[in-house]
């Protein structure tokens, strides 16, 4: 069941403000190359037949 | 009940010498959180269940067969760990208090016979540092009860810091298990990401968490260090992980030690004269490194952290918004508002920032940062000053921590003398990957140089 429960002003600032701060320091970074995100994904860890 | 037996380990030997019981130990246990309640450190806890775990393992010493040397000993745990006999609330109304089964750790501490000694306050859902947003509360610091604990495992840190049990699980995002160790004066230790077994501990942000124990000494996460380290087939982040090994001797006689320093790692001079003091006790050369670019790194951790909550509780944000408190809700609405490409290139930066630390700072085993950059603040307090930099509390108490998660690396945080008050103030040291137990004996060299050896 989905509900609509408004946001108040100080959420609405808190939400604009984490967002700025992220996508700034996001932006600002300064590499030579991209890097391969840091994820990793192992298939045999989800093979419960494993050994 | 004397001082000389609050740590787990100091109990786990009288309980070997026979000149204490489990059900002593854990009818003492009951007693002093009973006289210390103010402190609001225990979500759950039930006398009933607690003293039939007790009088089981007292049956089993005085049978002559105990499980483990840790057999009888009162554990407490955060209340984002699953566990059978206990409710599980996260301390938020959002999650009513189910008991399915026990987490991992849990059911391994279980397995070897420990009390598991009920639930303990925390930050709602572990998503925030300093215990003050909690379904029943804020927790007290033992150490100053004006003051917070920081969090998020801050009933696990207030309920060993008051001698209540000798030792606590946290968990640790963002800083949880080394921020509330360090501002009520005890240890923490916070795994490797894919060494400890997350199964069971409710998720904040799968590739950051990482759960942990908090004690009264060193030996006390020695002792339970491995009841987290190796692989748990429920967990695939610890696919191939080895269990707690002997790092043997010679690492520990001389490590290579690098402090970190610079823009955005700022500390108040408090904390810097007491860590530069401790450093000086330990007679070694410590080089310092400046970091860069420390704001992006840090946006990193942010965004990951947001992006990864968020998508564990759509399903819960979208049905129970007034659930969550209001700024745990705002933090997911944030992160709803984060593309996959936005947490790509946190990602991305991420593998910066820890091929960085590995790679390009020199050689060393172990780096050295304050846990915290100021002391315990006040309950209430929105703001703190400290180095040039006013930030609210929240991201004070992350202030260093997050580097660990953001890495992966193993951490530890050991409290540190403070000339200048009776606060305390904690050092952390970041260990290389999967040398949890290196990481452990350095710390061991250092805090016995730093505080003397430990008794038990």
């Amino acid at each position: 069941m989905k509900r609509t429960v408004p946001l108040s002003q100080d959420q609405q600032n808190r939400i604009d403000a984490t967002l700025k701060r992220i996508r700034g320091g996001l932006a600002r970074f300064r590499a030579t190359r991209p890097q391969e995100p840091a994820h990793t994904f192992k298939p045999e860890a989800f093979d419960d037949k494993r050994a | 009940m004397t001082n000389a037996l609050e740590s787990l380990s100091a109990q786990a030997a009288a309980l070997a010498a026979g000149t204490v019981t489990p059900a002593t130990l854990a009818q003492d246990a009951l007693q002093r959180a009973e006289q210390q309640a103010a402190l609001n450190a225990f979500v759950a806890l039930d006398p009933t269940t607690i003293m039939a775990q007790a009088t089981a393992a007292t049956d089993r010493r005085q049978a002559g067969r105990p499980l483990s040397p840790i057999d009888g000993v009162p554990i407490a745990v955060k209340d984002n760990y699953l566990t059978r006999d206990f409710p599980t609330t996260a301390c938020s109304r959002a999650l009513p208090g189910a008991r399915p089964r026990d987490a991992t750790v849990v059911a391994r501490l279980r397995d070897a016979g420990a009390v598991i000694f009920g639930k303990t306050n925390m930050h709602e859902w572990a998503y925030g540092a300093t215990n003050s947003l909690s379904a029943i509360g804020q927790t007290l610091n033992p150490r100053d009860r004006r003051r917070i604990t920081g969090g998020s495992s801050g009933g696990s840190a207030a309920a060993v810091a008051a001698g209540i049990v000798g030792a606590a699980l946290g968990s640790d995002t963002g800083g949880s298990i080394r921020i509330p160790a360090a501002a009520c004066g005890v240890y923490g230790f916070k795994p490797g990401y894919g060494r400890a077994s997350r199964n069971g501990v409710l998720p904040l942000s799968w590739s950051l968490d990482a759960p942990g124990p908090l004690g009264r000494t060193l030996r006390d996460l020695e002792l339970l260090l491995p009841f987290f380290l190796g692989e748990d087939r429920r967990d695939p982040s610890t696919f191939g992980a080895v269990a707690m090994r002997d790092p043997g001797p010679p690492i520990a006689e001389a490590p290579a030690l690098i402090a970190l320093d610079g823009a955005g790692l700022e500390r108040s001079d408090e904390v810097r004269a007491a860590l530069v003091g401790a450093l000086n006790a330990t007679g070694l050369p410590v080089p310092t490194v400046e970091l860069e670019q420390m704001d992006s790194y840090f946006s990193a951790w942010e965004a990951i952290l947001h992006c990864e909550a968020t998508a564990y509780h759509t399903r819960r944000l979208a049905d129970h918004p007034e659930g969550f408190g209001a700024v745990t809700r705002a933090h997911l609405e944030a992160g709803k508002q984060l593309s996959g490409r936005e947490y790509l290139n946190a990602q991305s930066i991420r593998a910066h920032f820890t091929s960085l630390l590995l790679n390009r700072l020199g050689e060393w085993d172990a780096l050295v940062l304050p846990t915290l950059p100021v002391t315990a603040p006040m309950v209430g307090e929105e703001w703190q000053s400290f180095g040039g930099r006013r930030v609210t509390t929240q991201d004070s108490m992350t202030w260093f921590c997050w580097l660990g998660n953001l890495s992966g690396l193993p951490c530890v945080t050991l409290p540190v003398p403070n000339p200048a008050s009776a606060l305390p103030v904690g050092m952390m040291l970041m260990g290389r990957p999967g040398k949890d137990e290196e990481l452990l004996a350095i710390a061991g060299l250092l805090n016995e140089r730093i505080n003397g050896k430990e008794v038990s």
